[in-house]
């Protein structure tokens, strides 16, 4: 039978209930924020204990098939004041569907200054002292914890910058080589993980051919069959094996939408050398990867290892997000600096976007030069050690635009963007705008519309199927990418679900449920007093013209205020 | 020989030897943005054309001195 499993931090108890049946098919983001939003005050100081934390695999999560394990991360979040989700490949979703567990809900504080693992097994949980690990990386978290635990267990850690209560923390899961480089990273749920004094769970190898109750097993084994050849054959996913995300860079470099030196032009020729094609190259060339599957099972393998000239491993995964927003967006048009900042990233645990933006503005406010990569290495020493600059780089983008009084600061919500720059990308200017997560691309990314992005019309449109569209596929647990394979045969999900749990829902019923958790979350945000006027691209963005094109964002307010209305 | 014209073309992808090829290209005149993949012996399916910077339909006609750039298409994690 399926679990919820609570983890009581003020009690140190911890206790399974039967999953309630009005959350039998909801799962991941759409279970995470119908909890938070059924239990959590939306008035609450989301770092305090009537917080709480959420973490749901996919619906269809615990087996090997490709792609369809990803963990959601939920709570309130302390950057944006409103409701959160975010999710991250990694192998703790498929561990905790193996288990039968649906979600965990971690609640409270503790009532000592100690630190404190979770050790989940089946039907099993404790909580165990952890002061011996606070103020450590996740890779020496998570080495540490892997060879206590055995190296098949799956482990959700924070890092320096969650202990800190950070708004730029995430929530770092290991990938199948024991990595934690899967971050669920945006709107700083490992702070809210901080809060509660909870440096990781552990989630233990349950054994050999565990897996989640599947109602039809037969029918569930064709229905992965057949979709384990599309992800084989399909040549928008054999793309991402080849070059990962990084090929974006290219495409949105000459689109004009890329953010350079803090969102103030869209295009540079110094971006060619950190072109995904170059950067495919460079890793070929060192003995690197340039794929790998982020977690166990996924035959799509956009992930990739940077290594150096010796062929040493230096981080993964080197994503378009990252190389924009710590690279081009701070004038660094080098691989090998944006890949020690990534792995500084990893090991403080941090959202590589909101960091880069906040860095980004920093430079423009003059506290760092833009270009200087040391300066930005110290940005991360002082953020690990607990100096002022990296807590101010640790607030986010918008913190730290108010504080130096920097007006270009590209954010909803108190989020960052990422790279893509709405000026230019309307249809994700859209998203940024109207969806309750703050400006998150994977909430409903429009890039690879066949439409002309800078022109206004029908990017509302564009924008809502793309929201819906996602919302599916993260209740799913399915990874975005998957998304031409999964739509192949338009009956896959229901089939999928039906040999899951013996019930039919149809894709009709799929946009409903889809609909109804991003209805939820607006709710969720407009009591916690985040009114229509939080659903707005900054000023300045509509009337501040980027460079190459001279763009605006020109969509109008009741535009984006009508994009909910319609069923 | 019909009237041709000159386009400035980059391909981001394996052309002419190279991983991203950049240069003048002559073409014919009446030359659609999805003519200019078969003219050029791009056969990799779902390419993206970019005209001045813009997405445009494959319908779309090329004119003199466009900046034509051919890519795959992507979408960033």
């Amino acid at each position: 039978m399926d679990q919820i499993l609570r983890i009581d931090m003020r009690q140190g108890t911890c206790r399974f209930d039967p999953l309630p049946e009005p959350y039998r098919l909801l799962g991941g983001r759409a279970l995470t924020s119908r909890i938070v939003s059924d239990e959590v005050d939306p008035g609450c100081d989301p770092l305090g204990p009537s917080n709480k934390l959420v973490l749901a695999p996919g619906l269809i999560a615990g087996t090997v098939l490709s792609s369809s394990s990803r963990i959601s991360a939920g709570a309130k979040s302390p950057l944006t004041g409103g409701i959160k989700e975010s999710n991250a490949g990694g192998n703790t979703g498929w561990r905790l569907a193996q288990h039968g567990i649906r979600a965990v809900v971690i609640s409270g504080q503790p009532q000592d200054d100690h630190w404190w693992i979770a050790v989940i097994g089946k039907g099993t949980c404790r909580l165990e002292p952890a002061d011996d690990l606070v103020g450590l990386g996740t890779y020496e978290t998570a080495a540490r914890l892997l060879a206590r635990f055995g190296a098949k267990a799956a482990v959700a850690v924070i890092g320096p910058a969650g202990e800190q209560l950070m708004n730029v923390a995430g929530i770092a899961n290991t990938d199948p080589e024991g990595r934690p480089t899967r971050i669920c990273a945006r709107g700083g749920l490992g702070a809210v993980m901080g809060s509660k004094r909870l440096k990781a769970l552990v989630v233990l190898d349950p054994g050999v051919g565990a897996m989640p109750e599947i109602a039809d097993l037969a029918l569930w084994r064709a229905e992965s069959k057949a979709y384990l050849k599309e992800v084989a054959v399909n040549k928008a996913i054999e793309r991402y094996r080849k070059f990962g995300t990084a090929s974006t860079l290219e495409v949105v470099n000459r689109l004009g939408g890329l953010p350079i030196r803090n969102f103030s032009r869209g295009s540079d020729p110094a971006t060619e050398s950190i072109t995904g094609i170059r950067m495919a190259e460079e890793i070929q060339a060192r003995g690197g990867q340039t794929s790998h599957s982020c977690m166990t099972g996924c035959a799509i393998q956009c992930s990739n290892v940077w290594v150096d000239r010796e062929g040493n491993e230096v981080a993964t995964s080197m994503e378009f997000e990252t190389n924009t927003l710590l690279g081009a967006n701070l004038e660094i048009f080098d691989l090998d600096a944006i890949a020690r900042f990534l792995y500084q990233c990893n090991d403080l645990g941090i959202d590589t976007i909101e960091t880069g933006g906040a860095i980004g503005v920093a430079m423009e406010g003059g506290l760092l030069p833009f270009g200087d990569v040391e300066a930005v290495m110290n940005v991360f020493a002082e953020m690990r050690r607990g100096g002022l600059l990296g807590k101010l780089i640790g607030a986010g983008a918008a913190t730290v635009g108010r504080v130096l009084g920097v007006r270009r600061v590209a954010a909803v919500k108190g989020q960052v963007m990422a790279a893509y720059d709405p000026r230019v990308i309307k249809g994700n200017g859209v998203t940024y705008a109207t969806s309750p997560m703050g400006a998150d691309h994977t909430a409903g990314n429009t890039i690879g519309a066949r439409v002309d992005h800078l022109d206004p019309a029908g990017k509302v449109e564009l924008s809502r199927e793309a929201q819906i569209n996602t919302a599916i596929m993260d209740m799913l647990g399915f990874c975005s990418f998957s998304r031409s394979a999964v739509v192949a045969s338009p009956e896959r999900l229901s089939v999928l679900l039906k040999a899951r749990f013996g019930e039919e829902l149809s894709e009709e019923a799929l946009r409903k449920l889809a609909l109804e958790t991003i209805r939820t979350e607006i709710a969720f945000n407009r009591r916690a007093g985040l009114g229509p006027a939080t659903d707005r691209l900054p000023e300045w963005m509509r009337t501040e013209p980027l460079p190459p094109h001279g763009a605006v964002f020109d969509i109008p307010d009741e535009e984006l205020d009508r994009i909910w209305e319609s069923d | 020989m019909g009237e041709r014209l000159t386009i400035r073309l980059e391909v981001y992808l394996p052309f002419r030897g190279q991983s991203h090829w950049r240069g003048t290209q002559e073409i014919p005149a009446g030359t659609t943005a999805e003519g200019l993949l078969s003219f050029l012996g791009l056969e990799e399916p779902d390419l993206v054309v970019l005209v001045n910077g813009r997405g445009v339909s494959g319908a779309t006609l090329l004119k003199q001195g466009d900046e034509v750039a051919v890519l795959r298409r992507a979408e960033g994690g």
